[in-house]
């Protein structure tokens, strides 16, 4: 192909053009597109950074808003990095965090350029020691090797007064901390601190997260955080936060009785509210509390029973839930009782996500809860003559 | 971590998409159907949760918002918070709305680079960076000086829509 000339460079379309002329264009979308595309093949093979940065901000929205590959245009992308031009730069990079993978041949000429840009001494250094963090757990994942080199300055950023570089370190321990505990419990002091210093509830929630990782290998410690975190619950006014302090009691507190209690009485708070997203917690946190605490569930029996009528569609899956996890062997029948009425009334896909349950928890241990066949027999007969019932062979 | 972050507008077309996983163009565009199915089926006055789990695999949720013509929805897993995730949504409109003075769809149409920009000043690599929208906004303007001071070294404008502004 001809290289671009100099009236192709001097009429280049700019990403608005193509965006103007897509939504103006008289023909279908696929043949702009199809012009727009080999336009771009051209202008980008120019020497010309300015071109060559444009061309590539068009193809990197078209695929990003229409899907056009672009894997094509690698070493372009990595051309526009090392022009000393900030726009051109950021086209590059943009480019590059969209389009690259592990195959791409030619990733490996990344790392020079990153390593200049990063040290390049301006006075972003908070932004990019912010972003820097922010990715470096994404690099854990691949080469865990790399803890090893980062752990002490990570560790540093703990103690950093910047707001922001702690939200990123503490974001970053708390996906470590997911994966491999262990290994993060000598730093359980400094999580305390702030736990019992921040006032950030973004930290603090993230705090919380990696003390329900950690709680559960040292019970020492378990028990000097239960304290901090019920205060927490006490006090705090943030919705986000009630709800973080509830799981991680629920999930790791489980032996304390009064945090549970509290966590317990904050969850009826959520159900008495109005607000779907709050009761749609709620019930989340009673099927969290349901294995060590099935007491809490049966306190709330009546709310989780009218939630099964519910508009949402989450919120009637999540009581039928916590309704199976309440059945027993002396309240199976006036269970099954209440969940086929429901039954009847409910659209098809609900329908049959309640005569589901129903029956693969009578079938679990053989049969375990099930004294009496006679009753269950005939109940499956009126099950299977519900108009909506789909589960009529495999049982 | 953040999976995804996705600006749908009501007829299913996307006007942000952002990956924070390495995906192919197929499998983003499925992803982006799925979820526009669910949320053009869900009503008005119910949660802003949906499960994710059969879209997008193990461990995601999925919490989004309807402002006007646009569904804004965020991808996540169990190390965010819900009621965060939900804030950061807000965070993000609000931060929108005060850089393009009562944003509009069109005004998202039209600024693809400002707010992958904006974006970017809220999360990176999938962690949330900042959530205060006078901050971002801050960022986002030194970041529009740095990119004009550089494209001010070419003397003639090199895009037809340069020339016509003339």
């Amino acid at each position: 192909m001809a290289s671009p000339s100099l009236m192709d460079n001097l009429f280049q379309r700019s990403l608005d053009d193509i965006i103007k002329g897509l939504r103006h264009q008289q023909s279908t979308e696929s043949t702009f597109i199809s012009k727009v595309i080999e336009e771009i093949r051209r202008e980008i093979k120019t020497t010309d950074l300015q071109t060559k940065s444009t061309a590539l901000q068009k193809l990197t929205y078209l695929n990003s808003i229409h899907y056009i590959d672009m894997s094509w245009a690698s070493f372009h992308a990595i051309e526009c990095i090392s022009s000393p031009a900030f726009a051109h730069k950021k086209i590059g990079y943009l480019a590059i965090s969209q389009s690259f993978n592990e195959s791409t041949p030619v990733i490996l000429l990344i790392s020079n350029q990153l390593r200049k840009d990063l040290n390049s001494g301006n006075e972003f250094e908070v932004f990019v020691r912010k972003k820097a963090v922010g990715v470096v757990f994404r690099l854990f994942e691949k080469y865990p090797d790399a803890v090893r080199v980062c752990f002490k300055r990570l560790v540093e950023s703990l103690e950093s007064s910047d707001s922001q570089i702690l939200s990123a370190v503490v974001g970053v321990f708390c996906e470590l901390a997911s994966k491999d505990p262990r290994s993060y419990l000598p730093l359980a002091p400094e999580f305390y601190r702030i736990l019992v210093g921040s006032r950030n509830n973004w930290v603090l929630i993230k705090v919380l997260k990696i003390f329900a990782n950690l709680a559960p290998l040292e019970p020492r410690l378990a028990k000097r955080v239960v304290e901090p975190i019920c205060d927490h619950l006490r006090k705090t006014g943030a919705k986000s936060m009630v709800f973080e302090c509830i799981r991680t009691v629920a999930t790791s507190f489980t032996e304390y009785e009064s945090a549970v209690k509290l966590a317990a009485v904050k969850i009826r708070e959520f159900l008495l509210e109005d607000d779907p997203n709050l009761k749609y917690l709620g019930l989340h946190g009673l099927s969290i509390m349901a294995p060590k605490h099935l007491w809490a569930v049966l306190e709330n029996k009546d709310i989780v029973i009218q939630s099964l009528n519910d508009e949402d569609p989450n919120i009637k899956l999540e009581s039928l839930c916590l309704v199976m996890a309440m059945v027993s062997e002396s309240n199976v029948v006036e269970i099954c009782r209440v969940l086929v009425n429901y039954a009847l009334k409910s659209d098809l896909e609900f329908c049959n996500e309640i005569l589901g349950s129903i029956l693969s928890t009578c079938c679990q241990n053989v049969y375990e809860i099930i004294t009496d066949f006679d009753w269950y027999v005939s109940l499956l007969g009126e099950m299977s003559r519900i108009p909506h019932c789909q589960k009529g062979g495999r049982y | 971590m953040i999976k995804s972050v996705l600006v749908i507008n009501t007829q299913g077309k996307p006007r942000l998409t952002k990956f924070y996983d390495i995906l192919a163009v197929e499998k983003q565009q499925e992803l982006l159907r799925s979820v526009f199915g669910v949320l053009c089926s869900r009503a008005d006055n119910v949660s802003n949760f949906v499960e994710a789990e059969s879209i997008f695999g193990p461990d995601s949720r999925l919490v989004y918002k309807h402002y006007a013509t646009l569904y804004f929805v965020i991808v996540f897993d169990s190390s965010e918070n819900e009621l965060a995730m939900l804030d950061l949504i807000q965070v993000f409109v609000e931060t929108l709305d005060k850089f393009f003075r009562n944003v509009s769809e069109l005004d998202m149409v039209f600024n693809y680079s400002k707010l992958h920009n904006i974006l970017d000043g809220i999360i990176f690599g999938g962690q949330v960076m900042e959530t205060s929208s006078a901050e971002i906004i801050r960022a986002v303007e030194e970041i529009s000086k740095l990119e004009a001071a550089s494209n001010s070294i070419s003397l003639v404008p090199k895009t037809v829509s340069g020339w016509r502004s003339r």
